[in-house]
């Protein structure tokens, strides 16, 4: 489509917009698309992984896929500048703006599920807890601050934290996702912050990817809870007291597996809890299939973004597992509708509310 | 197609296949105006080729058979099209036909297994990822791993377009492991072929009986002489032991002549090698201080007992001393690396010759015999070295402007692919004239060898017509012509259906 929109055979239009606007940026168009580098990485782990760059890069070898998801998004800003974005994420967009958040929740809230949890608001390590988190999935914030408390870490909550600009870049409206950026880096910057920690699958990628490509090199370390929580228990700096003994299934986030890479840190904090099994559904981890609610396609299509979802229950009913397990509190929320929705005795847990629930806290 | 015909067959195939399924609106029309596969877009994308009128997507048999009544009546073109990257042309219409796309990707499903069948019945939308997942469950597998699209690539489309795959070697490219077909003919009438022609058989699947084998012309046949619905495909016990192996040779004579050896035995499940005279300096200079300026022979074997597999590796090993091979020590590293060049299941795959072909690619879809091999890429080779600039546009996986993979070993009986690549800038229509026009001269310098075929023809057949016997061409003719009178299916393909225009 990208080829007939430059070549001149195709002209955007409310159609064109509606076609870009199903896609959830999932990214498993570039994972078919892969270079055989990345495969022969993919495949051989780790070991290779190191290898085979050093290797290729004196020969101009390439290593990236092709940027399918940023060709998406960059159709996606050029329908904002044409008009033709879809009600509901325009919407979405003012909501940001207005609010800082996509809820169209007001600002003040955005803590409200940390009162009385004397959390500081100054720490050489944030949470950042994010929008979703912080409006709609306030279990995952609150097992995530009971977790930390418990390990002995000591982190802040920012108050004045905005939206992190991740679904605005998804669907192409980049100059408000600028503000929101730019917010929150010089509140970070202010607070001297050294570390920051996020339990948000999409804002992970988002502060970890775009945030230095449009506020330059980000003077802190960024890390999604479960690289802090799998780093924690081998240290063990987090213990366990009672088992959990439950069949659990895991579902890659796509913005936390193939965007960011991250498949083994979440399945080592699975398996490190007493009691858990953890069962693979199929396909996993690269080749998952997404939950349906990225790229904004649950606010501007949400029918799809739930048939989509719908798709994983016969993979996950097929394990016998009784728990899904994700780290994103987007795809929790988006199961959680799916599984309702086909009235399935399945449950739907974030890998920190596992954790908290096995240390007891 | 006119306006008012336009609009009474949309409305006649939402009747057929609901509102949901059918689509003519430019935007869906023109994402099924190319075929690509690792962002390596269609080669001969020219002014030939553009859009469909409508796309369509049946459920069944029965909704295939009304939309070719409705076709013939209206007298418009069918292309069948699975995941679409076929790259010759057969899943896009021309300009000057346009049609209905039939994409069969709903049709998807594993309808029959039984224990003891040795076979599967699947709709022909089913992709390999899907297929080694259902018969993983039931313990068997395919033996095939996929084409170049690997596990997201639909076995229909590799049905119509000959695919060999991964393992072929061993277990036969695609077609060699179909047992019997549904197919819809382009009057609408459904037959089913070999054993299933007998209205008491339900599930036994065997080709050869009952006549002629009616299910070899519409194998490779691109959907030109009607729709596969369900097919039946053998299936194998997974192998318990394997390994992956590796040569180097002194040669490229030393190494063809124990690649051959190795799969007349049978003791090769799939096989790539690199023939160090065909290489890029680049790719030289890393090879030579490992392995020496010698070719080399990468491959797997299996076998399903644990002493046969040690007698047979100690067979090859034998075997390549014959043919003065070194062993390259790959085994262990593989293993602890976890590769095998056999199990590609565990990823979703696809895509692995795109950027070794460098964005907008071809390869030529060509295969030699094997020992006549370095006859056929050497003619190429000239004709790539003395076009270096036209293939400018090439950021290949090597840094370099040209790459051969030596015989990738595609099948049995010393089928071995004859790969070449020619990147085109899509945006410089003088680059892309250029990579065209030596997209041309590299197949015809490979069909004049006389050992050379392309196993996928598609719409690109000008290679193929001028070659043919008369009396071959006359008989591909009567046949779509006793099949399909109006010419509605997939016209083009293999140079049918194109009558009216000489």
């Amino acid at each position: 489509m990208a080829f007939y929109l430059l070549e001149g055979s195709l002209k955007y239009s409310k159609e064109v917009a509606d076609c870009v606007y199903n896609c959830t940026t999932c990214a498993s168009c570039e994972e078919i698309c892969k270079p055989m580098s990345n495969m022969i990485v993919q495949m051989g782990g780790s070991a290779l992984k190191t290898m085979l760059p050093r290797i290729l890069s004196p020969l101009g070898a390439e290593l990236e896929a092709l940027q399918s998801v940023a060709i998406m998004e960059a159709m996606r800003a050029d329908c904002v500048d044409l008009g033709l974005q879809p009600e509901p994420l325009k919407k979405t967009a003012e909501s940001i703006e207005k609010n800082h958040n996509p809820y169209g929740e007001p600002h003040a809230n955005r803590t409200k599920w940390a009162e009385g949890l004397d959390i500081p608001e100054t720490a050489d390590t944030v949470l950042f807890v994010g929008c979703s988190t912080a409006y709609r999935r306030q279990e995952i914030a609150k097992a995530t601050v009971k977790i930390l408390k418990r390990a002995g870490i000591k982190f802040a909550v920012l108050p004045d934290e905005w939206c992190c600009g991740s679904i605005l870049l998804r669907n192409g409206n980049v100059d408000i996702a600028e503000k929101m950026i730019e917010h929150n880096v010089e509140l970070l910057k202010e607070k001297k912050v050294k570390r920051l920690v996020t339990s948000c699958a999409e804002g992970y990628m988002g502060i970890s990817k775009d945030w230095p490509q449009l506020a330059g090199e980000l003077p802190f370390k960024v890390m999604h809870i479960s690289e802090l929580l799998a780093e924690l228990i081998s240290g063990r700096k987090i213990k366990f007291k009672k088992p959990v003994n439950l069949r659990v299934t895991y579902h890659d986030p796509c913005h936390l597996g193939r965007e960011m890479d991250i498949y083994d840190e979440p399945r080592a904090v699975l398996k490190a809890i007493p009691g858990l099994e953890l069962v693979e559904m199929y396909p996993t981890m690269h080749a998952a299939w997404c939950c349906g609610a990225g790229g904004g396609v649950k606010i501007s299509n949400p029918d799809l973004a739930l048939e989509i979802g719908a798709a994983k229950i016969p993979f996950i009913k097929e394990t016998g597992a009784t728990v899904l397990a994700s780290a994103c509190p987007f795809c929790k929320t988006h199961f959680i509708d799916v599984i309702d929705r086909a009235k399935e005795p399945i449950e739907v847990k974030d890998i920190t509310e596992l954790v908290a629930e096995a240390m007891g806290v | 197609m006119e306006a008012v015909a336009s609009e009474n067959i949309v409305k006649g195939l939402v009747e057929i296949v609901g509102q949901k399924y059918v689509r003519a609106d430019d935007v869906i029309r023109w994402t099924y105006a190319i075929e690509d596969f690792a962002g390596t877009f269609f080669h001969p994308l020219s002014d030939k080729y553009g859009p469909p009128d409508i796309v369509v997507k049946p459920h069944s048999a029965e909704e295939v058979s009304k939309i070719l009544k409705l076709a013939n009546t209206h007298k418009i073109p069918i292309i069948a099209r699975g995941g679409g990257s076929d790259m010759t042309g057969a899943a896009t219409p021309l300009k000057k036909k346009g049609g209905i796309i039939l994409d069969m990707t709903d049709m998807n499903r594993v309808l029959d297994f039984q224990e003891g069948l040795n076979a599967v019945r699947v709709q022909p939308g089913i992709r390999w990822g899907e297929l080694h997942h259902e018969l993983a469950k039931k313990g068997v597998t395919a033996g095939l791993q996929g084409p170049h699209g690997f596990l997201g690539a639909t076995l229909g489309g590799g049905i119509g377009g000959n695919c060999f795959s991964i393992n072929s070697p061993k277990y036969g490219w695609l077609n060699e492991n179909i047992l019997n077909l549904q197919v819809v003919l382009p009057n609408g009438d459904i037959i089913e072929t070999g054993s299933l022609a007998n209205t008491k058989v339900k599930d036994w699947y065997y080709r050869y009986c009952n006549g002629p084998d009616l299910v070899g012309i519409f194998l490779g046949a691109a959907g030109s002489f009607g729709v596969i619905t369900e097919f039946t495909l053998r299936t194998y016990p997974i192998p318990e032991y394997s390994a992956t192996l590796a040569y180097s040779f002194p040669d490229t004579d030393s190494e063809i002549k124990f690649v051959f050896k190795l799969e007349w035995y049978g003791y090769v499940t799939d096989l790539w090698g690199i023939a160090f005279f065909t290489l890029p300096d680049s790719l030289k200079r890393i090879l030579a201080p490992l392995v020496g300026e010698r070719d080399l022979a990468i491959f797997a074997t299996e076998a399903y007992d644990k002493d046969i597999f040690k007698a047979q590796k100690k067979a090859i090993d034998k075997m390549a001393k014959e043919f003065n091979g070194i062993a390259i020590p790959v085994e262990g590293i593989c293993r602890a690396l976890g590769i095998s060049i056999i199990n590609q299941t565990e990823w979703m795959g696809g895509g692995i010759f795109g950027k070794v072909m460098g964005p907008n690619g071809s390869d030529t879809c060509s295969i030699a015999h094997l020992p006549q091999w370095q006859r056929v890429v050497g003619s190429a080779l000239e004709i790539m070295k003395e076009n270096e600039d036209a293939l400018s546009g090439s950021i290949p996986l090597i840094g370099a402007d040209h790459f051969f993979l030596f015989a990738q070993l595609l099948g049995r009986g010393g089928v071995a692919n004859t790969f070449a690549m020619t990147p085109a800038d899509f945006m410089d229509p003088e680059n892309l004239k250029k990579a065209q026009d030596l997209y041309q001269a590299i197949v015809e310098s490979y069909m004049d060898t006389g050992v050379t075929a392309l196993y996928r023809i598609g719409k690109e057949s000008q290679f193929l017509t001028k070659r043919f016997k008369p009396e071959y061409i006359s008989f591909m003719k009567a046949i779509k012509k006793a099949l399909d009178p109006n010419n509605i299916m997939n016209p083009g393909v293999h140079g049918l259906g194109l009558e009216e225009e000489e």
